[in-house]
């Protein structure tokens, strides 16, 4: 049975992304966000609206990433199986 | 255009984009100087003024390749169409959850009835629409035309959201950037959100390349004798 390659690209995005974000804490200044820590509750509820709508903001557009790379990976499979049912049809067991 | 190339376009403007990314988020987690008036929530700017950008350039992409479909009846348009639509509906939701997070600190309140506001919950309505109308009739060439003709009406609502604040009473900010005379911002604040407007563009343009993609193996499929295109989650949805 022909083997079905994987896509390849979402580890290579997927891994980027998260190489992408583990950078930003170490980059220069990032202890000037890690002082304002302690600020008041005013200040902390304004960070959590921001962080709250910075991470829907990349759930939504990984989420469309994940659906769109599962959607190619299926789709290539039936493709593959579908060729190879067409090439060896006694091998699909069509009888 | 091949698939392949479409494939790699999406990885290599992907990546462009994740770069984009991090020195965005940089800049405004790091570098961008907190607004005077607004403190820390003004932040929530840097991702809702480019959202709404590559929304408006997403149902765009949308109509010009509706009209065009209409015109010439190609196939590859509808599809090319329906993956922006994806993607406009991503980003106006973006801008429709973001906004209001904003709002309830700057106004008191996470929603309000004004123009601009009401228009752009307008937009995703109608877009929404584009999918269900798109699954309503049995034929699918009819589906796709119904669709195409939303996708243009709905661009139409575009200019009007974005020239609303001009027109009408609005608690919405004027527009700081998109202005006659020269954008009126800071320089750091300015290059940070022009930063995020092309690391949000160069996302969007590889997921729509790659869902194009996608839309263009199904066609091919369902020209394939044997072949059972997996069906969508919902109303043509990936």
């Amino acid at each position: 049975m022909r083997r079905v390659r994987p896509f390849r690209t979402l580890p290579v995005l997927a891994g980027g992304a998260l190489l992408a974000l583990a950078l930003v804490p170490i980059l220069p200044g990032a202890g000037e966000l890690a002082a304002q820590a302690g600020a008041p509750a005013p200040q902390m509820r304004q960070f959590w609206h921001v962080f709250i709508a910075y991470a829907i903001a990349w759930g939504l557009v990984f989420g469309w990433a994940v659906a769109i790379f599962r959607r190619l990976g299926r789709l290539e499979a039936q493709l593959d199986e579908g060729a190879a049912a067409h090439s060896h049809p006694d091998d699909a067991g069509s009888r | 255009m091949s698939l392949g190339f479409v494939r790699w376009s999406a990885l290599v403007l992907g990546l462009a984009g994740l770069a984009l990314t991090v020195l965005f988020h940089w800049q405004v987690f790091f570098w961008v100087p907190t607004e005077a008036s607004m403190g820390i929530v003004q932040r929530i700017f840097y991702i809702h003024l480019p959202a709404a950008w590559v929304a408006f350039f997403a149902f765009g992409i949308v109509a010009i390749c509706s009209a065009v479909y209409l015109w010439l009846g190609i196939p590859k348009l509808d599809d090319a169409a329906r993956s922006a639509a994806e993607g406009g509906m991503i980003f106006t939701t973006i801008v429709l959850t973001s906004g209001p997070l904003w709002a309830k600190l700057a106004w008191g309140t996470w929603w309000t009835w004004e123009p601009r506001l009401t228009l752009t919950l307008l937009l995703w309505f109608i877009y929404l629409g584009y999918f269900m109308v798109r699954g309503s009739t049995d034929s699918p060439e009819r589906g796709k035309k119904f669709a195409a003709v939303v996708g243009i009406v709905g661009a139409l609502n575009i200019p009007l959201i974005h020239l609303s604040v001009l027109w009408f009473r609005s608690l919405h900010p004027q527009p700081v950037v998109a202005r006659t005379d020269g954008p009126q911002l800071h320089p750091d604040m300015l290059t940070t959100v022009l930063t995020a407007l092309g690391a949000w563009t160069l996302v969007f343009l590889s997921l729509f390349l790659l869902r194009y993609a996608t839309a263009r193996l199904e066609s091919a499929a369902e020209r394939r004798p044997g072949v059972t295109v997996p069906a969508p989650a919902r109303g043509g949805v990936s």
